[in-house]
């Protein structure tokens, strides 16, 4: 016997089988375990996860998409760990910013009444040069593949078990977005800003020493949102993400567990990957973004608006400086002022961090809906990003106070 | 990623996913136990208890480990708990040994056991249990000595150690079966 490599080989050669009916008759016994067990369990609810995954809000994913590109590509500020740690937090950032692509495993774990969990497992692929892709499995089956294709300008959604798909075009802000270092490293800052870090201390990961930091604070919606981060401490690279935060989920705020893992940094990732590749038989269907869209251009068009009385066109002004005080309190970061036109708008940071410094382009003559006494006035901003948006903005006037309160945003 | 799916599948009580769950594993955790007890009939028994323990964890069990890891602990858990049965049981009747391999199998075992696992069995046996243990997990489950020290909570060194006289018994008691 030379080495512990002959034993090996000895372990591998030394086989069993099994009995087979004795095999069947084990199972059987374990499996009417199982059987009670669930005859014991509260019932499951009979609502198709399909449907409640789609109304899960999507927020939340481009939250936790965000967090990943950020980890990846290097912007992982660990301005506030000390020094103490085996980790060193600064060349976390250093070496991520070296990387150029990864592959990792993100679990989506929703909280439902009834004790059962929704579970939704994505493999991502992310790749500086093409784009992204996630491949969705929902019950144990690829169910749908996500392509964001940032050279292109476009991106895909091909439901695999309907056999369809749908591609859009990508506005200059969403191609950006992922490439962008400072957006990316504002939308970070803000969700750590909230509560410093808690260091973890050591722990081991599927066999790998790591050491973690925990960040409890608002999310980009401005909810509660909790974070652990587990660093390799040899490689000083992420091992795993675990993000919980609250979301709507039917009606009611519910648990939503993000598990990020099994992490390939500077995976080998060529062009193909992101070749969406969809089968002849599958079938091009409008993308819902673009059908609501036309539905609420047909709306307007419908809604011829009204001949204005006397009355009616001397507040015509009032209702422009309204709107122009809306902006410019935007402009100046007046939040108490924007609240009041905004009353049923959650000023997270976020949305304040969107606001914040915009330029009014232009201010339309208010007109009115031909149903109802809703205002509309035409407008255009821009952002300090540089995006801008060209929009018509309801406005309406408050029963009791008289203030113009702007309906569903703008 | 497919255990992951099994384990959610699993979660939802799905039976299928039971049953890839025992076709999967079933060899290896009956090798490993044979290995660790020396006797085919316990190691049927404890991972008979495993799986219906497993059965009954649908609440317990996260998605964030590693199932595998999961039944070899368990597994290594369920052999641990016998060992300490049987020393309060040879306490009491001092004239039975600890590890006496069964030599005649009853016609309705699980195991059906090939000579060479046979020999193993018998060779890992001569082993004070520790290195053994240490072997196996090393051996059969390609357990990291890290984690193995943490399982058996001791040192790394410690560790080491039990692998190295462990190997080296085997060694002089497998010799023969290195020329095959």
């Amino acid at each position: 016997m030379k080495s512990a490599e002959d034993i090996k080989r000895v372990f591998e050669k030394a086989t069993l089988s099994t009995n087979p009916e004795k095999h069947e008759a084990i199972f059987e016994k374990i499996q009417s375990v199982q059987d009670q067990k669930r005859a014991t369990a509260p019932v499951l609810s009979g609502s198709n996860p399909r449907s409640k995954i789609m109304k899960s809000p999507i927020t939340k994913f481009a939250a936790v998409a965000i967090i990943i590109l950020a980890v990846g590509f290097g912007l992982f500020e660990f301005s506030g760990i000390g020094n103490t740690s085996g980790v060193v937090w600064s060349q976390v950032m250093e070496k991520t910013e070296q990387i150029s692509a990864l592959v990792y495993d993100m679990t989506v774990e929703i909280d439902q009444p009834g004790g059962e969990n929704l579970v939704v497992l994505l493999r991502n692929y992310v790749a500086r040069d093409y784009g992204t892709r996630a491949d969705t499995h929902i019950d144990g089956k690829l169910s749908k593949i996500m392509y964001i294709l940032p050279n292109q300008k476009v991106g895909y959604r091909v439901y695999v078990d309907r056999k369809t798909y749908y591609q859009y075009e990508l506005s200059d802000a969403e191609a950006a977005r992922g490439r962008d270092p400072e957006e990316l490293r504002t939308c970070l800052k803000n969700i750590m800003s909230g509560g410093g870090y808690t260091e973890l201390g050591r722990a081991e990961i599927n066999d790998v020493a790591v050491e973690g930091i925990e960040v409890n604070g608002p999310d980009m919606s401005g909810e509660d949102c909790f974070m652990r981060v587990w660093v390799d401490v040899e490689t000083n690279l992420p091992v795993q993400i675990i993000m919980e935060m609250l979301g709507n989920e039917g009606g009611q705020m519910r648990p939503h567990k993000y598990l990020m893992e099994n992490f390939e940094w500077n995976a080998s990732l060529d062009e193909k990957t992101f070749e969406p590749n969809i089968p002849d038989d599958y079938t091009l269907i409008e993308d819902p973004r673009a059908g609501r869209d036309r539905q609420e251009n047909s709306k307007t068009q419908q809604a011829s608006p009204q001949t204005l009385t006397e009355q009616k066109q001397a507040e015509q002004p009032k209702v422009k400086q309204a709107v122009r005080r809306l902006f410019n309190a935007c402009t100046e970061q007046d939040w108490d002022t924007v609240s009041k036109y905004l009353p049923d708008m959650k000023m997270s940071q976020r949305t304040k961090d969107i606001l914040a410094g915009l330029e009014t382009i232009y201010i339309g003559e208010p007109t009115k809906a031909a149903n109802g006494n809703k205002w509309l006035i035409p407008y255009e901003i821009k952002f300090k990003n540089g995006g801008s948006q060209k929009n018509t903005m309801r406005l309406r006037a408050d029963e009791n106070t008289g203030q113009f309160i702007v309906r569903g945003g703008f | 990623m497919e255990d992951k799916l099994l384990i959610w599948q699993f979660k939802r009580g799905r039976r299928d996913a039971l049953r890839r769950i025992y076709n999967k594993y079933h060899r290896q955790l009956l090798k490993l136990a044979i290995v660790l007890t020396g006797d085919p009939d316990t190691a049927e028994d404890i991972v008979q208890d495993v799986f219906t323990h497993f059965a009954q964890s649908t609440n317990r069990l996260g998605l964030s480990g590693s199932l595998r890891s999961y039944l070899i602990t368990s597994t290594l858990n369920g052999v641990r708990n016998h060992r300490r049965a049987h020393r309060r049981r040879q306490t009491e009747n001092l004239d039975k040994a600890e590890n006496i391999p069964a030599t005649t199998r009853r016609p309705d075992q699980w195991a059906v056991l090939s000579e060479r696992l046979e020999r193993l069995s018998r060779a890992m046996a001569c082993l004070p249990y520790e290195q053994r243990e240490v072997i196996t997990l090393r051996m059969e489950a390609n357990m990291p000595f890290r984690q193995i020290a943490g399982m058996q909570k001791t040192s790394i060194s410690t560790v080491n150690a039990r692998y190295r006289y462990g190997i080296e018994k085997l060694r002089s008691l497998l010799n023969s079966e290195v020329t095959k």
